[in-house]
């Protein structure tokens, strides 16, 4: 079920008003069976899946806690051969088949199936409860259910955040209560994700598509303006549903994971990770990074092991070179500024940029923005041909015009405007703007708590112009999908 | 505070604001222009043709290569039987379509279907649900999956309306549609008495026509089920269905020719309605073309017409 579409506008208050009316020995299971219908209505026997590793992960946990010695180890080997065996043979299957047959060793016949939805997130939730039980850090869990919902908990279940167990199982023994100011909270953040997505990412999709759906028709100022586009529209169709998760869980009184922090407001790539899509970038730091040796090691090592780790990211995203190709460019991001440390402190120190510290974040933050920007043209790329993605590539700076050509209103409107109209981009600029400025306001505030401290006339027109401009600006064409579901 | 007094704010704020967009949706100033100026309203003339017109009579339907490229008094006087043609708009969809016309066929009627290579069977459910405001008894044309979609379709038919006068309301500047004029083609009052669409004849064509768009993935079996199911009711009450392929800009055909090839197979696979001609009977010079490769020019339908004339005679009609 989509956030974004009518069902879940029902769904969501019926399971919410079911789940308060309900007492609290009863809420796990209403909660198990609303997650259940929400993943069903992808496709239902998917939910066999699900249930699969459920099952393995809920004896394996169970099994490594009451285990010693080697058998700990091997009951999660069980577990994580399990886990990623389901995730490699839907996801990656396809894929090494595809690759085989091109490098001309062996040619089998694609399998013919659809990705189960967020099969990603889940299977790296249940990952983490396996491996948290084996360190330690988690007790297993004796109530099938709750590890179930832990799993399948609606709001988080098809992209994230890719919760740990300690901050969640424990969640599901709490009673909860209505309380008013929580509701409201998470009903704001609900809204602002709905935002996000529908006004802004899908705006900024209409011009983004526009250029990657026929890359070859463009050269130069177009691509830029696309991949900017793009850049922002990946970031508030994620962030929005991160948001929706984040205040749906708030709303019934859990508390998820923060997912995003202004990332676009990063001053290094190293940075950008700590704010993109926290709980992935955590996961991969707490289960591979270090495992793999992390800081420990010698420095070669620590780059070679940073370098795998985002190329494994990326291919965590999709079965595709492209994504393995977008993760591989972050991890040389990493590396480059990591070797460079000390020749741009010495650049930075000669030019005064030193002295500068505004400028010099700045110049930083930009920086950062442009090669993020540059890495996402081979994420968007997902779906185009080599040669299409190698013309946007090749043809980013290309018949670039002099000032006198590029001021004149024809060139701006078919290659800045992308033929759209002037109001329409104003109205995505303006938007982009808008969400930027909550973010900077947000940098010491919630504005969730500055809008509740408001006179109450104040406040709901407030809430009557938002939702107005929702209607007004939102893309309802069709409900989109949100990117990161076909993860 | 309670549940209670949350639920009644939140009802409140949901009434205010999705109240203001049915305000709007009900007391649209611009709605009675709408209705004597809108290309969806045509159906307002055309159904009461259907109507008005005795039995036997022959029935157009398609999607606008139908309503552009059609003479149908030729038609007329050369079958002796009265025409209407019911065409508008391909995005209807063929369930749609033939729901709009079946009730009113009687024993004798013909039917001829001439759908484009891009129909569908579901089709476009806002333009469906625009022609249904303008002209209610289309809501019984329509059908939907399931009650989500009905919600989904009808709320966004109204944050669309409440947009488009928003944004009339900010222009403050009404288009006029003349037949006479040179630009306008799509709005009620373009058609000729039959329904053939008569606006762009005075309109200069396009020099070169645009590239279609059909779809290597696509398949035309959802719609052909559509016609053999109205072809099986409509033989059970006496009339005569046939199909004609739509007509098809020459420069066009000759780049989707392996899809088109693609949707024939399709059609002698699974229709069990009889189909008049092949495809290449309606390819013509882009030259009779007015601005796509479904929109033939007056000289593109006359010659169109006579080739269909041509096809019908030739079944026994």
């Amino acid at each position: 079920m989509l956030f974004n579409s009518i069902e879940f506008l029902l769904f969501f208050p019926i399971v919410t008003i079911i789940y308060f009316l309900l007492g609290h020995k009863d809420r796990w299971w209403w909660l198990l069976v609303a997650s259940c219908v929400f993943y069903m209505v992808f496709k239902p026997e998917y939910l066999l899946i699900l249930g699969f590793t459920i099952i393995i992960d809920y004896f394996a946990g169970i099994w490594i806690e009451n285990a010693v010695g080697k058998r700990r180890k091997w009951f999660l080997i069980i577990s994580l051969v399990a886990n990623i065996g389901v995730l490699a043979f839907f996801k990656y299957t396809n894929f090494a088949i595809f690759a085989l047959a091109q490098a001309n060793i062996a040619h089998f016949k694609l399998l013919d199936f659809i990705l189960p939805i967020g099969l990603s997130f889940h299977t790296f939730q249940a990952m983490s409860y396996t491996i948290e039980v084996y360190r330690g850090n988690q007790k297993s869990e004796r109530h099938f259910g709750l590890y179930a919902l832990y799993v399948m908990f609606y709001p988080q279940l098809v992209a994230g955040p890719i919760e740990r167990p300690q901050n969640v199982l424990h969640q599901f023994y709490e009673r909860k209560y209505f309380d008013y100011q929580r509701v409201t909270s998470g009903l704001k953040l609900i809204a602002w994700g709905l935002f996000k997505k529908v006004v802004i990412a899908d705006r900024l999709a209409l011009f983004a598509d526009k250029v990657y759906n026929s890359p070859m028709e463009y050269e130069g100022v177009p691509i830029i303006v696309a991949t900017i586009f793009f850049t922002f529209q990946i970031y508030c169709d994620f962030s929005g549903y991160s948001d929706i998760a984040l205040g749906t869980a708030e709303v019934m009184g859990f508390k998820l994971m923060k997912n995003f922090d202004r990332p676009y407001f990063s001053k290094s790539i190293s940075e950008f990770w700590r704010r993109w899509h926290i709980s992935l970038s955590t996961w991969f730091r707490d289960y591979l990074y270090i495992p793999l040796g992390g800081n420990r090691v010698g420095k070669t090592r620590q780059y070679f092991n940073q370098f795998f780790v985002f190329a494994v990211s990326g291919l965590w995203h999709g079965a595709n070179w492209n994504f393995i190709i977008w993760g591989a460019l972050h991890g040389f991001y990493l590396v480059f500024a990591r070797v460079t440390q000390k020749p741009r402190a010495a650049f930075n120190k000669i030019t005064g940029l030193e002295k500068k510290p505004f400028l010099l974040k700045t110049l930083q933050a930009f920086t950062t923005f442009c090669l993020v920007a540059f890495a996402w043209i081979f994420f968007r790329g997902n779906y185009l041909e080599q040669s299409q993605l190698f013309h946007l590539v090749t043809h980013l700076f290309s018949n670039l015009p002099i000032l006198k050509e590029f001021l004149t209103f024809n060139y701006i409107s078919q290659n800045v405007f992308l033929n759209f109209t002037l109001i329409e981009f104003l109205i995505a600029i303006g938007l982009i703007i808008f969400m930027e400025i909550i973010h900077y306001i947000q940098r010491d505030k919630s504005i969730r708590q500055l809008v509740s401290t408001f006179p109450i006339a104040v406040r709901w027109m407030l809430y009557y112009f938002f939702i107005m401009a929702f209607f007004i600006l939102g893309v309802f064409d069709k409900p989109a999908q949100f990117i990161y579901f076909q993860f | 505070m309670n549940v209670k007094q949350f639920l009644f704010k939140a009802f409140l704020l949901s009434l205010l604001t999705w109240g203001t967009i049915e305000a709007v949706y009900y007391f649209d100033p611009y709605k009675k222009y709408d209705l004597e100026t809108s290309y969806n309203a045509v159906i307002i003339d055309k159904y009461k043709r259907l109507q008005e017109t005795a039995s036997p009579k022959i029935v157009l339907i398609a999607g606008s290569n139908f309503a552009y490229g059609i003479n149908s008094k030729l038609i007329a006087d050369s079958l002796k039987k009265p025409v209407v043609n019911m065409a508008i708009h391909y995005d209807y969809g063929t369930t749609f379509m033939l729901n709009q016309i079946s009730s009113e066929l009687r024993k004798g009627d013909t039917v001829i279907m001439g759908f484009e290579y891009i129909i569908e069977s579901k089709g476009n459910k806002s333009e469906q649900l625009l022609m249904a405001r303008y002209f209610p008894k289309a809501k019984e044309w329509m059908e939907f999956d399931d009650i989500f979609e009905e919600i989904r379709e009808k709320s966004q038919l109204r944050i669309n309306i409440f947009k488009t006068v928003l944004g009339r309301l900010l222009k403050n500047k009404e288009i006029t549609y003349q037949v006479s004029d040179t630009t306008s083609v799509f709005f009620r009052g373009g058609t000729n008495e039959y329904g053939d669409l008569i606006s762009h004849f005075n309109n200069p064509p396009m020099k070169v026509i645009p590239r279609a768009i059909l779809s290597d993935k696509e398949s035309l079996k959802d719609a052909i089920v559509d016609m053999n199911f109205f072809y099986k009711t409509m033989k059970a009450r006496g009339v005569k269905v046939y199909f004609v392929y739509p007509t098809y800009s020459k420069a066009n055909y000759d780049l989707d020719k392996a899809i088109i090839n693609r949707y024939q197979k399709e059609y002698q696979k699974y229709a069990q309605f009889p189909i008049l001609g092949k495809p290449t009977d309606f390819v013509f010079a882009d030259s009779l073309y007015h601005d796509m490769a479904y929109h033939l020019t007056k000289k593109g339908g006359d010659i169109r017409t006579q080739k269909i004339i041509q096809l019908v005679r030739k079944s026994g009609l």
